[in-house]
């Protein structure tokens, strides 16, 4: 249980996070001994991070600064790229560990057939919200996701339909060999939930590890700097071309497209301009989705097969 | 680009100027490859107030009709116009006109950041009044406002004269040729008014002008462009409102104007014509009076209608007389055939005017303008070059230009060759595609997207240019994008079947239109009730009013009165005064029933805006109170249904238990009667047992008693009747020691009971004599041993011990056959024990007992071996024999066998 962790974290101007969530961090990775690597990722494109962390962290944090804003996706790339790890863990600027959080993770990937392993992200340290503990489905010819309520005496991993990705190991190799996340759902939002499914659907699996606690401050990065209905619209844009990507059987294809169809027709007589505008952002993006779905190969569970297996409530 | 034209009306719906040259414009613009959807008030029958309904027009162009019924509300016409612009997203929004839209669509449109043009085409920015006339056809001046509050309080007076007909805007007073419409007295009230002499109500009309300037000023401020049709206006509304306000003028269509046959081509008389709206303010009657003279020497066409019937009546009578021809309505269409039929045009407005499109039109159509002499008009015409001016309401100036156009040889083709061509609307509209461009510039310039990461911009990009589509755009694109999704995915329903299925599964927005329709329609029966409640409390403040009038018309004509007084009498004087006093109380009274009237009024009006909010929410509570109160009146009628027929079944119970009871009733009765011959009998036997008995038995007295306190007990024992049958079994019971059966009657066999009774009785008395003679042998034995004594005594010693023997052997032999007789007695007397306990009470055994011969034995039993016993004396003989007598009298027989085995032992 030694192998050691490759920590990236990307990050925007978030400096008032960093400073709080930082030492907790380190203090961890110390704790460790491990020679893990600690690594924050400049994305602000102005390099406004690199002598903040080296006065406040001295040789304690490595900073990559990059040239451009690229987004969560390319800077977490950027960070893997430059590890040399086995494991890289992604974290949130946001995201605030607890003691002894990282063991527990590294030991539940020496199975190999994991893919992916996530912390309990309980929301905003509230013990009833897990993030990570959802299951999806499809209802009503829609993919949706439905949070349950953790069990606090479980201690057992847990399948989950896709490990937070502002919270989750991968082995880091593995993550840069697929690409890391889909560029079809840039800028934000929704990759994580791909990147379960792949993992799913190829017949692997992805865990929540309750013996990890992490705090996630939500949306702490994201809603800070962009307006809400924009960020509602890059959520309701990704959800449809995430499930058009996964999309398997013809008779689920025609149940979601009659759906959609409703919807459309509803929205249009009840002119709810949102609905319809995030239905047409993802319909401009129908051919890169379709590309992305090609690009999945042969799988080896049905969509259906790889919801119901990673149902932690089953 | 997308151009939202705001105007208060449109053709067909409307015709007058600003209406007719918005449509030809949005038709321009239109036609210069701009988006242009008009925003109009309307008032269509059956609508839902503010409800919006756009049609598409053949131009290209699409109207958005919003429902407006009476006066409209500035908060509704917002609602109503930011829906609009989020629907249509317009680039820029150009306002016509403010009328019927308020302040509050500036607001709103400024809300949102897009870019507003406004477009004057008269005075309404600064004042109500549009033409800035009196209602005496007096022009005031721009920004006056204290005259603006006169003619509003004037506008009032003039409402409350119904002879005036429905057109009270303005008066004719002393205009040449026509007769003073109001009468001389209201002409007088009328002039004090507009002097600013009466004050009623000018206090308020003035804090109404004031609040309206006001808040004018701050809307216009929030206006992107300012543009005045007339360099004149553009000066007057600046200067007043303190903005700047660029002159720019109005195009009109101008190709069906431009061929037409040239004017006077004909050979004939003068054509003059006046072509627009009959209202006096154009000065109409003018025109008619300087043409009288010229009849015969010109011809007069008069081209339009008049909402003003009364004004319209004097037109026409003064046409006829004149030799004018009144044309009546034309349609726009029509123009190119009006203008052709005319030579030239009049104008001759009695207001300032701003920029007629009729002298733009009349010009396309290459014919010459007479105009007023106002400072707007010159601006239109050029005196001498184009058309004529002439002193503004003065028929007699009018009449000179005219004469001159007839008599002054080339002046009339002068003038034609002076025309400029006007600005046509296409030129108009390309003038202001412009300025839409520039503003829209300036707009994005100053509304960039907030920083964004330089990863979100193309998403936010890509957002903002959908979110700046109409709504039906967005739509569209939608659904050819699912065209595309549905090749993908395989989908081969065609558009009808997968329409069909979408609205198969149910649509959440039809179903709120289907509850919003419903909501309306009780929404609006509120309202009308509401109405009629606030008619009829107008109607009560009308007549209060009338009241207050007519006291204060007596009060007036009191005053007079008073002040004739130096003619009265000192009485009557007084009389008056107090009637004066009088009825200037019931005047004040009236003032105050109209104050509290008008409060009521205004009461009702708010309690009518608070009843259409209070409405939906009173009917979704009527709507849940009367499915409640279904359930409950469904729950109250099973229980009663219940309850009835619990009632039905319990009345059948009682009647059922009444006819029980009175049988019951009954039988007790018949039982009561027959226990009662029954004890009578039992009484009867009981006394015959009692007669049978009294041989010295005081027993049987006793019995007879015992019976007859039986008897009385059962007397008792007849008034309860629910015991009754208990009573009687354990009567029976005590009579015969047997249980009885449920249901035997007790009293079947008293004879019986009787008979053994005295089978009793007798065993008894025969048992006593039996004792008796017991006693009377033990005495006869007694003696036998004496006389064996004594014969002992002479026996020799040996032969002593067998006389013993043998006398002991006989007393042994006695005194057996004694113990046996007592011990059978004991027996007797233990069955009688018995016999008792079942017959009567432990009481009446005990006395029964107590009735018993007592064992009187006439002597002490010797004891058997007592050697000093001697036997019994004389005296016990006596009261054997005499015990032997009594015994007899009960015919009781002595058992002979005793005697007899005695003798035989012995």
């Amino acid at each position: 249980m030694n192998q050691r962790v490759a920590v990236v974290i990307p990050a925007l101007d978030d400096r008032d996070l960093l400073a709080k969530n930082l030492p907790l961090l380190i203090e961890e990775l110390e704790a460790r001994a491990c020679d893990d690597e600690l690594t924050v990722v400049d994305d602000t494109g102005q390099d406004l991070l690199a002598a903040w962390i080296a006065e406040r962290f001295p040789g304690k944090v490595r900073v990559i600064v990059r040239g451009d804003c690229g987004g969560f996706a390319k800077a977490l790339v950027t960070g893997a790229r430059l590890g040399t790890a086995e494991l890289l863990l992604c974290l949130n600027p946001d995201v605030r560990v607890r003691p002894g959080f990282l063991s527990p993770l590294v030991e539940a990937m020496a199975d190999p057939n994991v893919h992916s392993v996530s912390p309990r992200v309980l929301l905003n340290g509230d013990p009833n919200h897990a993030e990570t503990h959802q299951r999806m489905l499809v209802d009503g010819g829609r993919l949706i996701s439905q949070p349950l309520t953790p069990d606090p005496d479980c201690s057992d991993p847990l399948p989950i339909p896709f490990p937070l990705g502002g919270a989750m190991m991968v082995r880091r190799e593995e993550f840069l060999a697929e690409g890391g996340f889909d560029p079809l759902l840039a800028p934000f939002y929704f990759e994580d939930t791909d990147l379960g499914l792949t993992a799913w659907r190829r017949g692997r699996k992805v865990l929540e590890i309750p013996a990890s606690v992490v705090e996630h401050h939500h949306r702490g990065t994201i809603g800070r700097v962009v307006p809400d209905n924009i960020v509602r619209a890059a959520i309701e844009r990704n959800r449809l071309l995430v499930h058009w990507k996964h999309l398997d059987s013809k008779a689920a294809a025609h149940e979601h497209y009659l759906s959609l169809y409703r919807d459309a027709l509803d929205a249009g007589i009840g002119e709810r301009r949102e609905e319809l505008i995030w239905m047409a952002l993802a319909l401009e993006e129908l051919e890169a989705a379709t590309a992305s779905r090609i690009g999945l190969g042969s799988m080896q569970r049905s969509l259906d097969a790889a919801l119901v297996a990673a149902d932690p409530s089953r | 680009m997308r151009i939202g034209l705001f105007v208060h009306g449109l053709p067909p719906r409307a015709t007058h100027g600003v209406e007719t040259h918005t449509q030809a414009f949005a038709e321009a613009l239109a036609r210069a490859g701009f988006a242009v959807e008009v925003f109009a008030p309307c008032n269509s029958p059956g609508r839902a107030q503010y409800s919006q309904r756009r049609e598409v027009r053949a131009e290209g162009y699409g109207v958005t009709w919003v429902q407006v019924e009476g006066t409209m509300d500035p908060r509704h016409m917002a609602r109503a116009v930011g829906a609009f612009l989020d629907r249509e997203r317009p680039d820029v929004v150009h306002l016509q006109h403010m009328i019927q839209l308020g302040a509050a669509a500036i607001e709103e449109v400024e809300r949102r950041g897009v870019p507003l043009v406004y477009t004057a085409h008269d005075f309404f920015p600064v004042h109500e009044t549009l033409t800035l006339m009196r209602p005496d056809l007096v022009p005031f001046e721009c920004g006056d406002l204290e005259m603006q509050a006169r003619v509003l309080q004037a506008q009032g007076f003039l409402d409350k004269l119904n002879h005036l007909g429905d057109h009270h805007g303005t008066v004719l007073l002393d205009q040449p040729g026509f007769e003073n419409q109001i009468g001389e007295a209201s002409a007088v009230t009328l002039r004090a008014i507009l002097d600013g002499q009466r004050d009623g109500g000018l206090a308020e009309a003035r804090e109404q002008v004031r609040l309206r300037a006001q808040h004018m000023r701050v809307t216009f401020a929030k206006i992107d462009k300012r543009v005045a049709t007339s360099q004149v206006l553009a000066r007057r509304l600046g200067g007043a409102l303190g903005r700047a306000v660029e002159f720019r003028a109005s195009g009109i269509p101008t190709d069906h104007l431009s061929n037409l046959p040239a004017a006077r081509s004909h050979g004939g008389p003068l054509r003059i014509g006046f072509i627009g709206g009959l209202l006096k303010h154009k000065g109409v009657h003018t025109l008619l009076e300087a043409f009288g003279p010229l009849q015969g020497e010109a011809e007069l066409h008069i081209h339009g209608a008049s909402h003003d019937r009364a004004y319209g009546r004097i037109l026409r009578a003064r046409a006829a007389e004149v030799g004018a021809q009144m044309h009546g309505e034309y349609s726009r269409d029509q123009l190119p055939q009006i203008l052709g039929g005319l030579d030239l045009v009049v104008v001759p407005s009695l207001w300032m005017e701003n920029a007629p499109y009729v002298i733009r039109e009349a010009f396309a159509a290459r014919r010459p303008v007479l105009v007023s002499d106002t400072e707007a008009l010159r601006e239109s015409v050029r005196d001498g070059e184009d058309g004529l001016l002439f002193t503004q309401g003065d028929p007699k100036a009018l009449r000179v230009a005219l004469r001159r156009l007839i008599d002054e040889e080339g002046l009339f083709e002068r003038l034609v060759m002076g025309i400029t061509p006007p600005l046509s609307i296409d030129e108009e509209a390309q003038a202001y595609g412009q300025t839409y461009s520039e503003l829209l510039e300036k707009a994005r310039e100053n509304k960039a997207l907030p920083l964004l990461p330089a990863s979100v911009e193309p998403f936010a990009k890509r957002f903002a240019a959908l979110d700046a589509l109409p709504t039906r755009d967005i739509f569209e694109r939608v659904q050819r994008g699912l065209e595309k999704l549905g090749e993908c995915m395989g989908v081969a329903e065609q558009p009808a079947d997968l329409l069909t299925q979408a609205v198969a599964s149910g649509s959440p927005t039809r179903d709120l239109l289907l509850d919003h329709d419903r909501a309306l329609e009780w929404l609006r029966k509120s309202v009308a009730n509401m109405e009629l409640a606030r008619d009829e409390m107008e109607k009560r403040a009308g007549w209060f009013q009338e009241q207050l009038a007519n006291a204060e018309k007596r009060a007036q004509w009191l005053g007079g009165q008073v002040d004739q007084g130096a003619q009265t009498t000192g009485v009557e004087r007084d009389w008056l005064k107090e009637s004066k006093d009088d009825l200037e109380q019931e005047r004040d009274w009236l003032r105050e029933q109209q104050g509290e009237s008008e409060k009521a009024n205004s009461w009702l009006r708010e309690s009518l805006d608070q009843a259409e909010q209070e409405g939906q929410r009173l009917r979704a509570w009527a709507e849940d109170s009367i499915q409640k109160a279904t359930e409950e009146a469904e729950k109250a009628k099973a229980a009663a249904k219940a309850a009835a027929e619990e009632a039905q079944k319990s009345q059948e119970w009682t009647a059922e238990s009444r006819q029980q009871t009175a049988e019951e009733a009954e039988w007790l009765k018949e039982t009561a009667e027959e226990l009662r011959r029954e004890n009578r009998w039992l009484q009867e036997k009981a006394d015959d047992g009692e007669a049978a008995i009294t041989s010295a038995q005081a027993s049987a007295a006793e019995a007879t008693r015992a019976l007859a306190a039986l008897a009385k007990e059962r007397e008792w024992m007849r008034g309860v009747l629910e015991t009754r049958q208990q009573e009687l079994r354990w009567v029976r019971e005590r009579l015969t020691g047997d249980s009885v059966p449920e249901g035997e009657d007790p009293a079947k066999d008293p004879a019986a009971i009787f008979e053994a009774h005295e089978a009793l009785e007798r065993e008894l008395v025969a048992m006593h004599s039996h004792e008796h003679w017991l006693y009377a042998e033990l005495a006869s034995i007694a003696g036998i041993l004496e006389s064996k004594g004594s014969e002992a005594k002479t026996l020799a010693a040996d032969q002593l011990p067998a006389a013993l023997a043998g006398m002991r052997a006989a007393a042994a032999r006695s005194m057996g056959e004694l113990t046996w007789r007592r011990q059978e007695m004991l027996a007797a007397r233990e069955g009688s024990d018995r016999l008792l306990a079942r017959l009567a009470s432990p009481e009446l055994a005990d006395r029964i007992r107590s009735w018993e011969l007592s064992p009187e034995p006439s002597a002490p039993l010797p004891p058997l071996m007592d050697p000093e016993w001697t036997g019994p004396g004389p005296e016990d003989s006596k009261r054997a024999e005499s015990k032997v007598d009594d015994a007899e009298g009960l015919h009781w027989s002595a058992p002979d066998g005793i005697l007899n085995d005695e003798e035989d032992e012995s």
